[in-house]
Protein backbone atom coordinates (compact mmCIF):
# COMPACT_ATOMS: atom_id res chain seq x y z
CA UNK A 1 0.00 0.00 0.00
CA UNK A 2 1.28 3.38 -0.89
CA UNK A 3 1.39 5.81 1.93
CA UNK A 4 1.42 9.49 1.22
CA UNK A 5 5.05 9.53 2.25
CA UNK A 6 5.89 6.85 -0.30
CA UNK A 7 4.10 8.80 -2.96
CA UNK A 8 6.02 11.92 -2.15
CA UNK A 9 9.22 9.92 -2.16
CA UNK A 10 8.34 8.45 -5.53
CA UNK A 11 7.52 11.85 -6.89
CA UNK A 12 10.77 13.20 -5.62
CA UNK A 13 12.72 10.47 -7.36
CA UNK A 14 10.87 11.16 -10.58
CA UNK A 15 11.61 14.81 -10.11
CA UNK A 16 15.27 14.04 -9.72
CA UNK A 17 15.28 11.88 -12.84
CA UNK A 18 13.70 14.53 -15.01
CA UNK A 19 16.05 17.15 -13.65
CA UNK A 20 18.95 15.35 -15.27
CA UNK A 21 17.85 16.27 -18.73
CA UNK A 22 21.13 17.00 -20.44
CA UNK A 23 19.42 18.94 -23.18
CA UNK A 24 18.36 21.46 -20.56
CA UNK A 25 21.80 22.01 -19.12
CA UNK A 26 22.33 25.63 -18.20
CA UNK A 27 23.50 27.51 -21.29
CA UNK A 28 26.51 28.94 -19.46
CA UNK A 29 27.71 25.49 -18.50
CA UNK A 30 26.98 24.00 -21.89
CA UNK A 31 28.80 26.82 -23.62
CA UNK A 32 31.79 26.19 -21.42
CA UNK A 33 31.74 22.52 -22.34
CA UNK A 34 31.48 23.25 -26.06
CA UNK A 35 34.34 25.67 -25.81
CA UNK A 36 36.65 22.99 -24.46
CA UNK A 37 35.85 20.57 -27.29
CA UNK A 38 38.05 20.23 -30.33
CA UNK A 39 36.46 21.48 -33.56
CA UNK A 40 35.30 18.13 -34.82
CA UNK A 41 33.63 17.15 -31.57
CA UNK A 42 32.17 20.61 -31.34
CA UNK A 43 30.60 20.30 -34.79
CA UNK A 44 29.28 16.91 -33.81
CA UNK A 45 27.66 18.03 -30.61
CA UNK A 46 25.76 20.87 -32.20
CA UNK A 47 23.75 18.21 -34.04
CA UNK A 48 22.58 16.55 -30.85
CA UNK A 49 19.42 18.56 -30.26
CA UNK A 50 17.96 21.99 -30.87
CA UNK A 51 18.75 23.21 -27.35
CA UNK A 52 22.40 22.29 -27.72
CA UNK A 53 22.47 23.79 -31.18
CA UNK A 54 21.11 27.14 -30.06
CA UNK A 55 23.65 27.28 -27.24
CA UNK A 56 26.43 26.14 -29.58
CA UNK A 57 25.77 29.10 -31.84
CA UNK A 58 26.44 31.49 -28.97
CA UNK A 59 29.91 30.09 -28.23
CA UNK A 60 32.75 32.56 -28.31
CA UNK A 61 35.18 30.33 -30.10
CA UNK A 62 33.12 28.66 -32.75
CA UNK A 63 35.34 26.28 -34.62
CA UNK A 64 36.25 27.55 -38.05
CA UNK A 65 33.97 26.10 -40.63
CA UNK A 66 36.21 25.27 -43.52
CA UNK A 67 37.73 22.06 -42.33
CA UNK A 68 40.99 21.06 -43.84
CA UNK A 69 42.47 17.75 -44.64
CA UNK A 70 46.17 17.35 -44.35
CA UNK A 71 48.15 15.03 -46.52
CA UNK A 72 51.31 13.72 -45.08
CA UNK A 73 53.72 11.43 -46.69
CA UNK A 74 56.84 11.17 -48.76
CA UNK A 75 54.78 11.51 -51.90
CA UNK A 76 51.23 12.18 -52.85
CA UNK A 77 50.65 8.49 -52.60
CA UNK A 78 48.74 7.91 -49.47
CA UNK A 79 50.07 4.58 -48.43
CA UNK A 80 53.22 4.15 -50.41
CA UNK A 81 55.71 4.89 -47.69
CA UNK A 82 55.94 4.12 -44.02
CA UNK A 83 53.03 1.80 -44.32
CA UNK A 84 51.86 0.98 -40.92
CA UNK A 85 48.85 -1.08 -40.18
CA UNK A 86 48.39 -1.65 -36.50
CA UNK A 87 45.81 -4.36 -36.67
CA UNK A 88 44.60 -4.45 -40.20
CA UNK A 89 41.80 -2.07 -39.54
CA UNK A 90 39.62 -0.86 -42.29
CA UNK A 91 39.60 2.87 -42.36
CA UNK A 92 35.85 2.88 -42.43
CA UNK A 93 35.72 1.31 -39.03
CA UNK A 94 38.18 3.65 -37.48
CA UNK A 95 38.29 6.78 -39.47
CA UNK A 96 40.18 8.66 -36.86
CA UNK A 97 43.19 6.68 -37.64
CA UNK A 98 43.65 7.99 -41.09
CA UNK A 99 46.44 10.41 -40.58
CA UNK A 100 48.17 10.06 -37.35
CA UNK A 101 47.89 8.09 -34.21
CA UNK A 102 47.98 9.98 -30.98
CA UNK A 103 51.47 9.92 -29.69
CA UNK A 104 52.56 13.46 -29.14
CA UNK A 105 56.05 12.50 -30.15
CA UNK A 106 58.10 14.99 -32.05
CA UNK A 107 59.29 12.36 -34.48
CA UNK A 108 56.47 12.67 -36.84
CA UNK A 109 57.14 10.04 -39.43
CA UNK A 110 57.50 7.26 -36.92
CA UNK A 111 54.05 7.92 -35.68
CA UNK A 112 52.40 8.45 -38.99
CA UNK A 113 49.98 5.78 -39.97
CA UNK A 114 48.68 5.45 -43.44
CA UNK A 115 45.46 3.77 -44.23
CA UNK A 116 45.76 0.79 -46.48
CA UNK A 117 42.13 0.46 -47.27
CA UNK A 118 39.34 2.94 -47.46
CA UNK A 119 35.81 1.60 -47.59
CA UNK A 120 37.18 -1.81 -48.37
CA UNK A 121 39.18 -0.59 -51.33
CA UNK A 122 42.91 -0.86 -51.39
CA UNK A 123 44.70 2.44 -51.38
CA UNK A 124 48.01 0.96 -52.29
CA UNK A 125 48.06 2.39 -55.75
CA UNK A 126 45.99 5.44 -55.07
CA UNK A 127 47.16 8.97 -54.83
CA UNK A 128 45.33 11.80 -53.25
CA UNK A 129 45.87 14.82 -55.47
CA UNK A 130 43.73 17.51 -53.93
CA UNK A 131 41.07 18.02 -51.34
CA UNK A 132 38.17 20.31 -50.73
CA UNK A 133 36.18 20.15 -47.53
CA UNK A 134 35.90 16.48 -46.76
CA UNK A 135 36.34 15.48 -50.40
CA UNK A 136 39.49 14.01 -51.85
CA UNK A 137 40.52 13.78 -55.46
CA UNK A 138 41.85 10.25 -55.75
CA UNK A 139 43.78 8.81 -58.63
CA UNK A 140 44.56 5.18 -59.18
CA UNK A 141 46.15 4.93 -62.61
CA UNK A 142 43.31 5.56 -65.02
CA UNK A 143 40.70 5.43 -62.32
CA UNK A 144 39.96 8.92 -61.09
CA UNK A 145 37.31 9.60 -58.54
CA UNK A 146 36.17 11.93 -55.82
CA UNK A 147 35.82 10.44 -52.40
CA UNK A 148 34.12 11.90 -49.37
CA UNK A 149 36.12 10.91 -46.33
CA UNK A 150 33.19 11.30 -44.01
CA UNK A 151 30.33 9.75 -45.88
CA UNK A 152 32.54 7.60 -48.12
CA UNK A 153 30.41 8.71 -51.03
CA UNK A 154 32.19 8.25 -54.31
CA UNK A 155 31.92 10.08 -57.62
CA UNK A 156 33.66 8.46 -60.55
CA UNK A 157 35.27 10.73 -63.09
CA UNK A 158 36.00 9.79 -66.69
CA UNK A 159 39.28 8.01 -67.27
CA UNK A 160 42.00 10.16 -68.61
CA UNK A 161 45.06 9.87 -70.73
CA UNK A 162 47.44 12.71 -71.04
CA UNK A 163 47.38 14.57 -74.32
CA UNK A 164 50.24 13.60 -76.54
CA UNK A 165 50.52 16.90 -78.27
CA UNK A 166 49.80 20.44 -77.39
CA UNK A 167 46.50 21.37 -78.84
CA UNK A 168 45.94 24.57 -80.61
CA UNK A 169 42.48 25.28 -79.42
CA UNK A 170 41.86 27.03 -76.20
CA UNK A 171 39.73 24.25 -74.89
CA UNK A 172 39.19 20.99 -76.55
CA UNK A 173 36.67 18.46 -75.56
CA UNK A 174 36.88 14.83 -76.37
CA UNK A 175 38.73 11.81 -75.20
CA UNK A 176 42.38 12.50 -74.92
CA UNK A 177 44.79 10.03 -76.24
CA UNK A 178 48.42 9.54 -75.51
CA UNK A 179 50.37 8.49 -72.47
CA UNK A 180 48.60 7.11 -69.49
CA UNK A 181 48.78 8.80 -66.16
CA UNK A 182 51.74 7.07 -64.71
CA UNK A 183 53.05 6.93 -61.23
CA UNK A 184 55.88 9.08 -62.48
CA UNK A 185 53.47 11.81 -63.48
CA UNK A 186 51.83 11.69 -60.10
CA UNK A 187 55.08 11.97 -58.27
CA UNK A 188 55.71 15.17 -60.09
CA UNK A 189 54.74 18.21 -58.17
CA UNK A 190 51.45 18.97 -59.78
CA UNK A 191 48.93 21.57 -58.95
CA UNK A 192 45.51 20.02 -58.76
CA UNK A 193 42.36 21.89 -58.04
CA UNK A 194 39.18 20.44 -56.63
CA UNK A 195 35.97 22.27 -55.92
CA UNK A 196 32.71 20.67 -54.96
CA UNK A 197 29.40 21.99 -53.77
CA UNK A 198 27.85 19.52 -51.36
CA UNK A 199 24.42 20.98 -51.82
CA UNK A 200 24.08 20.78 -55.58
CA UNK A 201 26.68 18.12 -56.16
CA UNK A 202 28.41 20.32 -58.72
CA UNK A 203 32.11 19.82 -58.93
CA UNK A 204 35.12 21.02 -60.83
CA UNK A 205 38.54 19.46 -61.16
CA UNK A 206 41.58 20.93 -62.86
CA UNK A 207 45.04 19.62 -63.07
CA UNK A 208 48.44 20.76 -64.16
CA UNK A 209 50.88 18.09 -65.25
CA UNK A 210 54.53 18.84 -65.59
CA UNK A 211 53.74 22.49 -66.09
CA UNK A 212 52.75 21.52 -69.61
CA UNK A 213 49.22 20.24 -69.53
CA UNK A 214 46.21 21.80 -67.97
CA UNK A 215 43.14 19.65 -68.06
CA UNK A 216 39.80 20.10 -66.44
CA UNK A 217 36.55 18.31 -65.84
CA UNK A 218 33.28 19.56 -64.52
CA UNK A 219 30.05 17.89 -63.60
CA UNK A 220 28.04 17.10 -66.68
CA UNK A 221 31.06 16.82 -68.96
CA UNK A 222 31.51 13.40 -70.46
CA UNK A 223 35.25 13.71 -70.66
CA UNK A 224 38.21 15.86 -69.76
CA UNK A 225 39.08 19.08 -71.49
CA UNK A 226 42.57 20.08 -72.28
CA UNK A 227 43.65 23.63 -72.20
CA UNK A 228 46.32 25.47 -74.04
CA UNK A 229 47.18 29.12 -73.97
CA UNK A 230 46.96 30.48 -77.46
CA UNK A 231 50.17 31.36 -79.12
CA UNK A 232 52.19 31.24 -75.94
CA UNK A 233 54.65 28.57 -75.16
CA UNK A 234 54.73 29.31 -71.48
CA UNK A 235 53.87 26.53 -69.09
CA UNK A 236 51.46 26.45 -66.21
CA UNK A 237 52.55 27.12 -62.70
CA UNK A 238 49.49 27.13 -60.53
CA UNK A 239 45.73 27.12 -60.72
CA UNK A 240 42.92 28.06 -58.40
CA UNK A 241 39.15 27.92 -58.62
CA UNK A 242 36.61 30.13 -56.99
CA UNK A 243 33.12 31.34 -57.88
CA UNK A 244 33.02 29.41 -61.16
CA UNK A 245 36.25 30.94 -62.31
CA UNK A 246 39.51 29.19 -62.97
CA UNK A 247 42.57 31.28 -62.34
CA UNK A 248 45.75 30.14 -64.01
CA UNK A 249 49.23 31.39 -63.29
CA UNK A 250 51.67 30.71 -66.08
CA UNK A 251 55.39 30.22 -65.73
CA UNK A 252 55.99 33.67 -67.17
CA UNK A 253 53.70 35.00 -64.42
CA UNK A 254 50.68 35.92 -66.49
CA UNK A 255 47.33 35.48 -64.86
CA UNK A 256 44.54 34.10 -67.01
CA UNK A 257 40.98 33.84 -65.77
CA UNK A 258 38.36 31.58 -67.29
CA UNK A 259 34.69 31.69 -66.53
CA UNK A 260 33.16 28.25 -66.15
CA UNK A 261 29.66 29.33 -65.25
CA UNK A 262 28.45 28.67 -68.79
CA UNK A 263 28.64 25.48 -70.72
CA UNK A 264 31.83 26.41 -72.47
CA UNK A 265 34.62 28.09 -70.55
CA UNK A 266 35.22 31.64 -71.60
CA UNK A 267 38.21 33.82 -71.03
CA UNK A 268 37.40 36.67 -68.69
CA UNK A 269 38.52 40.09 -69.62
CA UNK A 270 36.81 41.90 -66.80
CA UNK A 271 39.83 42.37 -64.70
CA UNK A 272 43.12 42.59 -66.48
CA UNK A 273 46.03 41.58 -64.37
CA UNK A 274 49.44 42.67 -65.43
CA UNK A 275 52.12 39.97 -65.26
CA UNK A 276 53.37 39.52 -61.74
CA UNK A 277 56.80 40.95 -61.14
CA UNK A 278 59.02 40.61 -58.18
CA UNK A 279 62.68 41.41 -58.27
CA UNK A 280 64.53 39.21 -55.85
CA UNK A 281 67.08 40.96 -53.72
CA UNK A 282 70.43 39.19 -53.38
CA UNK A 283 69.45 37.97 -49.94
CA UNK A 284 66.08 36.63 -51.01
CA UNK A 285 65.50 33.34 -52.74
CA UNK A 286 62.06 32.29 -53.82
CA UNK A 287 61.04 28.76 -53.06
CA UNK A 288 57.50 28.63 -54.32
CA UNK A 289 54.99 30.90 -56.01
CA UNK A 290 51.30 30.22 -55.56
CA UNK A 291 47.99 31.81 -56.36
CA UNK A 292 45.33 32.60 -53.82
CA UNK A 293 41.92 33.97 -54.63
CA UNK A 294 40.13 36.05 -52.06
CA UNK A 295 36.44 35.78 -51.36
CA UNK A 296 35.94 38.92 -53.39
CA UNK A 297 37.63 37.31 -56.38
CA UNK A 298 40.75 39.41 -55.96
CA UNK A 299 43.93 37.63 -56.96
CA UNK A 300 46.84 37.36 -54.55
CA UNK A 301 50.27 36.01 -55.30
CA UNK A 302 51.94 34.31 -52.39
CA UNK A 303 55.66 33.72 -52.33
CA UNK A 304 57.43 31.38 -50.01
CA UNK A 305 61.01 32.53 -49.74
CA UNK A 306 64.10 32.44 -47.67
CA UNK A 307 65.97 35.48 -46.54
CA UNK A 308 69.65 35.20 -45.71
CA UNK A 309 71.08 38.17 -43.89
CA UNK A 310 74.21 38.19 -41.75
CA UNK A 311 74.37 34.41 -42.01
CA UNK A 312 70.94 34.25 -40.51
CA UNK A 313 68.28 32.40 -42.43
CA UNK A 314 64.70 33.40 -42.17
CA UNK A 315 61.68 31.77 -43.75
CA UNK A 316 59.21 34.30 -45.04
CA UNK A 317 56.01 34.59 -46.98
CA UNK A 318 55.25 37.63 -49.11
CA UNK A 319 51.75 38.36 -50.28
CA UNK A 320 51.18 40.63 -53.26
CA UNK A 321 48.15 42.16 -54.78
CA UNK A 322 47.80 44.35 -57.80
CA UNK A 323 47.10 48.01 -57.30
CA UNK A 324 44.22 48.56 -59.70
CA UNK A 325 45.20 52.13 -60.45
CA UNK A 326 48.88 51.78 -61.07
CA UNK A 327 48.57 48.17 -62.25
CA UNK A 328 51.64 47.40 -60.17
CA UNK A 329 51.96 44.44 -57.83
CA UNK A 330 52.42 45.61 -54.28
CA UNK A 331 53.32 43.68 -51.21
CA UNK A 332 50.57 43.64 -48.57
CA UNK A 333 50.70 42.77 -44.91
CA UNK A 334 47.05 42.02 -44.40
CA UNK A 335 44.54 40.01 -46.38
CA UNK A 336 41.40 41.20 -44.67
CA UNK A 337 39.83 40.83 -41.29
CA UNK A 338 38.38 37.39 -41.53
CA UNK A 339 40.38 35.54 -44.11
CA UNK A 340 43.47 33.42 -43.83
CA UNK A 341 45.59 31.48 -46.28
CA UNK A 342 46.51 27.88 -46.56
CA UNK A 343 49.55 27.81 -48.76
CA UNK A 344 48.81 26.01 -51.98
CA UNK A 345 45.10 25.84 -51.36
CA UNK A 346 44.36 28.50 -53.97
CA UNK A 347 41.60 30.23 -52.06
CA UNK A 348 41.52 32.16 -48.84
CA UNK A 349 39.38 30.66 -46.11
CA UNK A 350 37.30 32.31 -43.46
CA UNK A 351 38.96 32.47 -40.10
CA UNK A 352 38.23 34.07 -36.76
CA UNK A 353 40.18 37.13 -35.70
CA UNK A 354 41.43 35.33 -32.62
CA UNK A 355 43.18 32.01 -32.62
CA UNK A 356 41.02 30.07 -30.22
CA UNK A 357 42.72 26.73 -30.31
CA UNK A 358 46.35 27.70 -30.51
CA UNK A 359 46.71 26.16 -33.94
CA UNK A 360 47.15 29.31 -35.91
CA UNK A 361 43.63 29.29 -37.28
CA UNK A 362 43.11 33.02 -37.36
CA UNK A 363 42.82 35.78 -39.88
CA UNK A 364 46.00 37.13 -41.40
CA UNK A 365 47.94 33.92 -41.03
CA UNK A 366 49.36 31.56 -43.62
CA UNK A 367 49.26 27.92 -42.73
CA UNK A 368 51.78 25.72 -44.44
CA UNK A 369 53.52 22.39 -44.22
CA UNK A 370 57.25 21.84 -44.12
CA UNK A 371 57.59 21.34 -47.82
CA UNK A 372 56.10 24.74 -48.59
CA UNK A 373 59.18 26.42 -47.24
CA UNK A 374 62.79 25.90 -48.17
CA UNK A 375 64.97 23.72 -46.00
CA UNK A 376 65.77 25.67 -42.89
CA UNK A 377 68.89 24.62 -41.11
CA UNK A 378 68.60 27.03 -38.27
CA UNK A 379 65.33 25.78 -37.04
CA UNK A 380 65.23 22.15 -37.91
CA UNK A 381 64.10 20.90 -34.56
CA UNK A 382 60.70 22.53 -34.43
CA UNK A 383 59.23 19.07 -34.26
CA UNK A 384 56.13 19.91 -36.19
CA UNK A 385 55.20 19.41 -39.81
CA UNK A 386 52.86 22.36 -39.96
CA UNK A 387 53.75 25.97 -39.43
CA UNK A 388 51.86 29.19 -39.17
CA UNK A 389 53.18 32.43 -40.57
CA UNK A 390 51.78 35.63 -39.15
CA UNK A 391 51.53 38.21 -41.92
CA UNK A 392 51.53 41.17 -39.59
CA UNK A 393 54.59 40.18 -37.59
CA UNK A 394 56.41 38.01 -40.19
CA UNK A 395 56.94 35.39 -37.53
CA UNK A 396 56.58 31.67 -37.88
CA UNK A 397 55.24 29.40 -35.25
CA UNK A 398 55.30 25.65 -35.33
CA UNK A 399 52.35 24.62 -33.23
CA UNK A 400 53.36 21.48 -31.45
CA UNK A 401 49.88 20.41 -30.67
CA UNK A 402 49.11 19.87 -34.30
CA UNK A 403 50.19 16.29 -33.97
CA UNK A 404 47.73 15.62 -31.25
CA UNK A 405 45.15 17.49 -33.15
CA UNK A 406 45.33 15.41 -36.25
CA UNK A 407 44.95 12.23 -34.33
CA UNK A 408 41.84 13.47 -32.67
CA UNK A 409 40.14 14.81 -35.72
CA UNK A 410 41.56 13.35 -38.91
CA UNK A 411 40.82 16.59 -40.70
CA UNK A 412 41.03 20.26 -40.08
CA UNK A 413 44.65 20.86 -39.90
CA UNK A 414 46.51 23.59 -41.64
CA UNK A 415 48.21 22.57 -44.82
CA UNK A 416 47.10 20.81 -47.91
CA UNK A 417 50.29 20.12 -49.72
CA UNK A 418 52.14 16.91 -50.27
CA UNK A 419 55.76 16.49 -49.60
CA UNK B 1 42.41 29.23 17.75
CA UNK B 2 39.47 27.24 16.57
CA UNK B 3 38.51 27.58 13.00
CA UNK B 4 35.40 29.45 12.09
CA UNK B 5 32.60 27.12 11.07
CA UNK B 6 29.50 27.75 9.02
CA UNK B 7 26.37 25.70 8.43
CA UNK B 8 25.06 24.77 4.98
CA UNK B 9 21.62 23.24 4.70
CA UNK B 10 20.58 20.95 1.85
CA UNK B 11 17.18 20.79 0.17
CA UNK B 12 16.22 17.92 2.50
CA UNK B 13 17.03 20.13 5.45
CA UNK B 14 20.20 18.30 6.41
CA UNK B 15 22.80 20.58 7.97
CA UNK B 16 26.46 20.37 7.09
CA UNK B 17 28.96 22.09 9.33
CA UNK B 18 32.04 23.12 7.37
CA UNK B 19 35.04 25.32 7.95
CA UNK B 20 34.48 28.73 6.52
CA UNK B 21 37.70 28.54 4.50
CA UNK B 22 36.41 25.38 2.83
CA UNK B 23 33.04 26.86 1.98
CA UNK B 24 34.51 30.13 0.81
CA UNK B 25 35.78 28.48 -2.35
CA UNK B 26 32.29 29.11 -3.51
CA UNK B 27 32.13 32.73 -4.49
CA UNK B 28 28.43 32.81 -3.64
CA UNK B 29 28.96 31.44 -0.14
CA UNK B 30 31.89 33.75 0.31
CA UNK B 31 29.61 36.64 -0.47
CA UNK B 32 26.79 35.35 1.70
CA UNK B 33 28.95 34.83 4.82
CA UNK B 34 30.10 38.38 4.57
CA UNK B 35 26.60 39.70 4.20
CA UNK B 36 24.94 37.38 6.71
CA UNK B 37 27.47 36.20 9.28
CA UNK B 38 26.40 33.64 11.88
CA UNK B 39 23.54 32.38 9.80
CA UNK B 40 23.07 28.98 8.37
CA UNK B 41 22.80 29.09 4.62
CA UNK B 42 19.94 27.20 3.03
CA UNK B 43 20.82 25.69 -0.32
CA UNK B 44 17.34 24.67 -1.33
CA UNK B 45 18.22 23.46 -4.80
CA UNK B 46 20.95 21.06 -3.72
CA UNK B 47 20.37 17.57 -2.43
CA UNK B 48 22.37 16.33 0.54
CA UNK B 49 24.21 13.93 -1.72
CA UNK B 50 25.39 16.63 -4.07
CA UNK B 51 26.15 19.03 -1.26
CA UNK B 52 28.23 16.34 0.43
CA UNK B 53 30.11 15.71 -2.81
CA UNK B 54 30.70 19.42 -3.30
CA UNK B 55 32.00 19.81 0.24
CA UNK B 56 34.25 16.80 -0.25
CA UNK B 57 35.75 18.54 -3.26
CA UNK B 58 36.16 21.86 -1.46
CA UNK B 59 37.79 20.23 1.54
CA UNK B 60 40.41 18.68 -0.69
CA UNK B 61 41.01 21.92 -2.51
CA UNK B 62 41.09 24.30 0.42
CA UNK B 63 44.17 26.47 0.55
CA UNK B 64 45.21 26.78 4.16
CA UNK B 65 46.69 29.97 5.37
CA UNK B 66 49.15 28.87 8.05
CA UNK B 67 50.83 32.12 8.78
CA UNK B 68 53.80 31.83 6.45
CA UNK B 69 51.82 31.90 3.26
CA UNK B 70 49.40 29.96 1.20
CA UNK B 71 50.06 26.29 0.95
CA UNK B 72 47.63 23.86 -0.48
CA UNK B 73 46.89 20.79 1.57
CA UNK B 74 48.14 18.64 -1.31
CA UNK B 75 50.68 19.04 -4.06
CA UNK B 76 49.24 20.05 -7.40
CA UNK B 77 50.11 16.73 -8.99
CA UNK B 78 48.33 14.80 -6.27
CA UNK B 79 45.39 17.14 -6.54
CA UNK B 80 45.08 16.53 -10.26
CA UNK B 81 45.11 12.83 -9.71
CA UNK B 82 42.56 13.17 -7.00
CA UNK B 83 40.33 15.27 -9.29
CA UNK B 84 40.51 12.64 -11.99
CA UNK B 85 39.43 9.98 -9.54
CA UNK B 86 36.79 12.25 -8.10
CA UNK B 87 35.02 12.85 -11.41
CA UNK B 88 35.58 9.30 -12.60
CA UNK B 89 33.51 8.00 -9.73
CA UNK B 90 30.54 10.19 -10.53
CA UNK B 91 27.79 8.71 -12.62
CA UNK B 92 26.03 10.60 -15.35
CA UNK B 93 22.94 12.02 -13.55
CA UNK B 94 24.96 13.08 -10.55
CA UNK B 95 27.57 14.62 -12.81
CA UNK B 96 24.94 16.97 -14.14
CA UNK B 97 23.79 17.87 -10.62
CA UNK B 98 27.36 18.52 -9.63
CA UNK B 99 27.90 20.66 -12.70
CA UNK B 100 24.86 22.68 -11.81
CA UNK B 101 26.02 22.94 -8.20
CA UNK B 102 29.45 24.14 -9.24
CA UNK B 103 27.82 26.63 -11.54
CA UNK B 104 25.29 27.80 -8.97
CA UNK B 105 27.74 28.07 -6.10
CA UNK B 106 30.34 29.53 -8.44
CA UNK B 107 33.26 27.22 -7.71
CA UNK B 108 35.40 27.70 -10.83
CA UNK B 109 37.78 24.77 -10.36
CA UNK B 110 34.97 22.29 -9.73
CA UNK B 111 33.14 23.63 -12.76
CA UNK B 112 36.30 23.12 -14.80
CA UNK B 113 36.80 19.50 -13.86
CA UNK B 114 33.15 18.56 -14.28
CA UNK B 115 32.91 20.32 -17.65
CA UNK B 116 36.07 18.56 -18.73
CA UNK B 117 34.53 15.23 -17.83
CA UNK B 118 31.49 15.99 -20.00
CA UNK B 119 33.74 17.19 -22.83
CA UNK B 120 35.78 13.99 -22.59
CA UNK B 121 32.62 11.92 -22.68
CA UNK B 122 31.44 13.78 -25.79
CA UNK B 123 34.86 13.39 -27.40
CA UNK B 124 34.71 9.64 -26.86
CA UNK B 125 31.54 9.42 -28.96
CA UNK B 126 31.84 8.73 -32.66
CA UNK B 127 28.87 10.71 -33.84
CA UNK B 128 25.97 12.77 -32.65
CA UNK B 129 23.80 9.66 -32.29
CA UNK B 130 26.21 8.21 -29.80
CA UNK B 131 26.28 11.48 -27.89
CA UNK B 132 22.47 11.44 -27.71
CA UNK B 133 22.48 7.86 -26.50
CA UNK B 134 25.17 8.54 -23.91
CA UNK B 135 23.40 11.53 -22.44
CA UNK B 136 19.92 10.21 -23.06
CA UNK B 137 18.92 13.20 -25.13
CA UNK B 138 16.04 13.01 -27.52
CA UNK B 139 16.69 14.08 -31.09
CA UNK B 140 14.22 16.84 -31.81
CA UNK B 141 15.63 17.62 -35.24
CA UNK B 142 14.16 16.41 -38.48
CA UNK B 143 16.50 14.74 -40.90
CA UNK B 144 16.37 17.82 -43.10
CA UNK B 145 17.33 20.05 -40.20
CA UNK B 146 20.31 17.90 -39.32
CA UNK B 147 21.37 17.98 -42.94
CA UNK B 148 20.99 21.75 -43.09
CA UNK B 149 23.10 22.22 -39.96
CA UNK B 150 25.66 19.79 -41.24
CA UNK B 151 25.89 21.89 -44.39
CA UNK B 152 27.06 24.84 -42.36
CA UNK B 153 30.30 22.92 -42.11
CA UNK B 154 31.00 23.26 -45.75
CA UNK B 155 33.29 25.73 -47.34
CA UNK B 156 31.93 29.21 -47.72
CA UNK B 157 31.20 29.62 -51.38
Amino acid sequence: MNTAKDLIKKKKIQGVVSSTDWSKLSPDVLRKIFETLNPLDSHRSKLVCSDWYSVWKTCDNLPPCPLQIIHIGGSPILSEHHVYQPDGQDLHKNRRRIIHEEGGSSTWSENTHYPITLAGKSLKRSSCMASYGSWLLMVDHCDIHLLNLITLERINLPTMNLPALDLNNNWERGSLSGEKVSRDVLQWKNAAVLWIDDRSGDYFVAWIFRQTYLISHKKGDYSWSSFNIQGKGSGFMDAAYRNSKLYVLTVDKHINIFDFSLDLPRKCNLCKYTPFRFDEKPWESIWKTRLAIKESGEVLIVLSLKEVKNDQEKLLFYVFKMNLESCKWERVYSIGDNEMLIFGQGVTVKAPVKDCFGHGIKSGSINFVEDDVGPDHDDDDHGSVCGVFDLATSRIEWPKRTCYYISRTQWFVPGVVYY
Amino acid sequence: MSKKMIVLKSSEGVSFVVEEAVARQSKIISFLVEEFPDRELPLTNMTSEILRKTIEYCKKHVVEDDGGGDSSSSSSGDLKEWDVKFVAEIDQPRLMDLLMAANYLDIPSLLDVTCQKVADTIAACNDEKEIRATFNIENDFTEEEVEAIRMENQYPI
